[in-house]
Parts: C-alpha cells; sequence; structure tokens
C-alpha cells in the first residue's frame, strides 16, 4: 500500500500522476474560494439609493354646458343618459303649438341662452337642426295638407344678441352678417335640408369661453305669402347646439 | 399591474383614475358632476402618452415614449417626440420674409421637417421646420428652400406655435401610454436602466451617476405627459378625470 509523503509528492509532479490531480484540485479549491469571497464581499458591500417622485397627477377638464330657452330651467348637457356621453337630447322645445299662427303674424322670439359651465374654453359652438316633419296640427278641422318643412313654408332666422337682447351677429339665414336678422322664403326649409348633422352644422364661431354665455334669438314665421295649404299644419323639429374644444 | 386605486401613499407607484372633485376653474363642472366619465378600467391612465427625455450636459436620449428604441444608437438620434406649446417672443409681420421664429423656451422637441403652426385668433400659417429645435431652444430655424416662407398675416408675441407634425404622430400613439409604462416598468417588472450618454441617442458603459462634484454627477430628465386627441374619437368619457402615478429613480453602486 503506497503511502504519501510530502517528500514524495515533491519527487512525483508530473501532469498524469495523483500528485499533479491534487494540485489541480487543491488550486480549484483557492478559486472557488477566491470566487466565494469576492462574491461575498460583493453582496455585502451593495450600496443603493432611491426616490419616488410619488402621487405625480394629470387631469382632463371639462366642457359642459347649458341651454336655456326664454325664462325656463337650464338643461345640462350631461342631463343626459351615460352614453353617448355628454348628449342630452331631452331639453325644453323651443315653440309649442299652443300659439297658433297665421301669416304674416309675428311670433315672438325665442330667447336661448348657452352657457358654458365646463372648465375648458369652446373652440366652437355650433347649430343644427336634426330634422323637420310636417303633421296636421293637433285639434284642426280641416288640415290644408302642405308641409310648412318644405319650400315655401315656414321662415326660420338665428340671430345673435347681447345680454340685453340688442342684435349683433345674424348667422341665418344671413350667413355671420352684422346687425338684425330677416326672414326669406324657404329658409326653414332650407335649413333643415343643408344643416342636419354635426358634419353640416352651422358654426358660430369660438367661444363662448368656460364661465361665459352666449344669446341667441330664434325667430320663425309663416310668410305673408303662404298658401291656404298650410293652414292646420304643424312643423316639429329641434335644434340642437354643440360644443367642441 | 397591480390596482391599488384606492392607496395614495408614497409607496403606491401604479397610475389610477378617479373623478376630479374639484372644478378647473371656480364654478365649473368637476368630473365627479359627470356620469358619462366611468374610472372603470383607468381609461386616462391607458390614454395620456408619456415620455421621458433626458437632456443632460446637451446630451439627448430618449428613454421613453416616442423615440424611444433599445438600438444603440437610437435611430431617432436620442430625440422623443415631445410636443410643443410655446408663444413667440418676436412678432411675425405680414408679408415679410420668416427664415426663423424667436420662441420662448421649447418645452418639447421641433425635428427638421415638422410641420410648425403658428395662430393668432383666425390666422394660422404653417411653417417647416429647417432644423431640429430641441428643449429649452429660443429659436427655431425655418427651411428656405428654395426661399423662406412669408408671414401671410401679423402674428403678434401672442401667437401660439405648436408643432403639427408631433402632434399628428401623437394622436395616433396608443403604445407609450402611463398604463404600459407602469405595466411594462413596476417594481417587480423591472427597471428602465439609465445608462451613461457618450452622444446624442448613444449609451455607454461606465457609471451611470458619479459622486458629488465629479464626473458626471447630476442628470437632467424632462418627463412629459401627452392626452392625444385621435382625429373622430369621442373622448367624452375622458372628461373630468385625474390619473395619479409616480415614477422611482433608483441608483446602485
Amino acid at each position: 500500500m503506497p503511502r504519501f509523503r510530502y517528500r514524495d509528492v515533491r519527487a512525483s509532479a508530473g501532469s498524469a500522476s495523483s500528485t499533479w490531480r491534487l494540485k489541480k484540485i487543491l488550486a480549484s479549491l483557492i478559486v472557488i474560494g477566491a470566487l466565494s469571497s469576492v462574491t461575498v464581499t460583493g453582496t455585502f458591500a451593495l450600496l443603493t439609493s432611491e426616490e419616488t417622485n410619488t402621487v405625480s397627477s394629470v387631469a382632463s377638464g371639462t366642457l359642459t354646458f347649458t341651454d336655456t330657452a326664454n325664462a325656463g330651467t337650464a338643461c345640462t348637457s350631461y342631463g343626459g343618459p351615460a352614453s353617448p356621453a355628454n348628449v342630452n337630447n331631452s331639453c325644453q322645445a323651443l315653440l309649442t303649438s299652443a300659439t297658433l299662427n297665421y301669416p304674416g303674424a309675428a311670433i315672438t322670439p325665442v330667447q336661448v341662452k348657452i352657457a358654458n359651465n365646463g372648465s375648458l374654453d369652446a373652440a366652437s359652438l355650433s347649430v343644427y337642426m336634426p330634422s323637420c316633419a310636417a303633421s296636421a296640427t293637433p285639434g284642426a278641422p280641416a288640415p290644408g295638407g302642405a308641409d310648412p318643412c318644405a319650400a315655401n313654408g315656414a321662415q326660420l332666422y338665428i340671430q345673435e344678441v347681447t345680454s340685453t337682447g340688442t342684435p349683433t351677429t345674424c348667422w341665418y339665414p344671413q350667413p355671420a352678417a352684422p346687425g338684425t336678422c330677416s326672414f326669406t322664403a324657404s329658409s326653414l326649409h332650407l335649413f333643415a335640408a343643408n344643416v342636419n348633422s354635426t358634419t353640416s352644422a352651422l358654426n358660430l364661431g369660438a367661444g363662448p369661453a368656460h364661465g361665459q354665455t352666449r344669446y341667441f334669438q330664434i325667430g320663425l314665421e309663416l310668410p305673408s305669402t303662404a298658401s291656404n295649404a298650410l293652414q292646420g299644419e304643424e312643423a316639429t323639429f329641434g335644434l340642437t347646439w354643440h360644443l367642441s374644444t | 399591474m397591480q390596482d391599488t386605486s384606492s392607496n395614495t401613499s408614497a409607496t403606491n407607484t401604479d397610475c389610477y383614475d378617479a373623478k376630479t372633485s374639484t372644478p378647473g376653474t371656480v364654478g365649473a363642472t368637476a368630473g365627479t358632476a359627470l356620469n358619462f366619465n366611468p374610472v372603470t378600467g383607468n381609461p386616462f391612465c391607458g390614454t395620456a402618452l408619456i415620455f421621458v427625455q433626458e437632456t443632460t450636459a446637451g446630451k439627448f436620449y430618449c428613454w421613453l415614449g416616442q423615440g424611444f428604441s433599445i438600438t444603440n444608437p437610437q435611430p431617432s438620434g436620442g430625440i422623443c417626440t415631445a410636443p410643443i406649446s410655446v408663444n413667440l417672443t418676436t412678432a411675425l409681420t405680414s408679408g415679410a420674409s420668416v427664415a426663423s421664429l424667436a420662441v420662448a423656451g421649447l418645452n418639447g422637441n421641433v425635428k427638421a421637417g415638422d410641420s410648425i403652426v403658428v395662430t393668432s385668433g383666425a390666422s394660422t400659417q404653417t411653417f417647416i421646420a429647417g432644423a431640429n429645435a430641441l428643449f429649452g431652444a429660443t429659436t427655431i430655424t425655418l427651411s428656405c428652400t428654395p426661399s423662406c416662407a412669408t408671414a401671410n398675416a401679423n402674428y403678434p408675441t401672442t401667437t401660439t406655435v405648436t408643432d403639427g407634425s408631433a402632434l399628428l404622430a401623437l394622436n395616433i400613439d396608443t403604445t407609450d401610454t402611463l398604463t404600459n409604462f407602469d405595466t411594462a416598468h413596476s417594481a417587480l417588472a423591472g427597471h428602465v436602466q439609465l445608462l451613461p450618454l457618450s452622444a446624442n441617442g448613444t449609451t455607454t458603459t461606465g457609471t451611470g451617476l458619479s459622486h458629488f462634484n465629479s464626473g458626471t454627477y447630476s442628470r437632467t430628465f424632462e418627463v412629459g405627459v401627452y392626452l392625444p386627441a385621435p382625429g373622430g374619437a369621442n373622448q367624452n368619457p375622458l372628461q373630468g378625470l385625474q390619473s395619479t402615478f409616480g415614477i422611482t429613480w433608483h441608483i446602485d453602486q
């Protein structure tokens, strides 16, 4: 049985010898030990520093408005259903058929107040008429059968005024003209036919800014030249006001 | 990403939405008055875009947002698509040739070739940027090839200057949102390692932040948020919302 002694090891240090293998094992242990030393040292010496810019916030504004006809109740754009968002199709009527009209008779213009109660300015205000439908006046004994929404039917204007009612700009039928509107033939028909969606809406210019109000008068009449066939007939329509940033 | 919307403590860095309870202006409607702006799913976080633009010592690198790329150097030259909205500091006179625009320090980046829109009331004109103008710049050089444009109206110093090209690019961006940043780079998902810069859009190895008064011991980042306006989209459900989030900066030895 061979016995290794220190002197023997030194004397038999060839690469194939068991002494060489022992050296390699010892050398490996040294390397492992060194690596372990580095690793341990690195772990315990690591320093870190950290800061958080926390609870940063960004927020959006609101673009909402109220629409008030004459002395009625303010109708809010957000008073409708949740969808479609910020659309209220249930605001009060501008006119009712309770007052019966006849050709040439002046109808008191409707006062409409558009108030921006949001936090954002409106880059544009527009208005359109989704539809105009004719029907017999309720209770009329002998409706004439003509259509007040058709050509040569009722006439319409949209007049911007100051808060005290002084005319400033006629928006329809005279386009963006300073001063007072006047009725023109077939104007209700033309408005309903051509200005009936958001894409074809009548642009009323910029504003109102947030917290500001714009005032309009909506005028309507049957022309003095109206046909007898317009007797006992009713026009049902709405005006939609649209704000955008 | 964990939605910790009820947690507004300093340790909460998730992005979450809430309705605004205080109006932007006195007397105006706040988010809580509206019925069409639900916070479910944190829609504002999922729409608002974020960018992180490094500007250290005049070297630019886009760490986050449009313009970011892992390619080294970045194809964008390190320039994030960051919108601008500033005023002229020198008025333009109708009929005068315009070679450059003097503006208040830029709060975004303009790239050469971008459409620069000046607007004053009903007057508007689009110029073409002739060179890059980056964060803090006070001049936008315009293209004068083959000749400089002529101002089509008087533009006073209240005139607004925007970058139409940047807005166009950002308005269709659904990637660089607060939510996506939070999801991709939460404490669990991994950090964005802010390597040191050697040139615009180019990172290098070495010390990311030297010790005080030595080398680059201070680095500067511009963090911006933009609410895109995609054409034709109804964004009413985003009215009156507030996104809350945080960014954590971390250094190792």
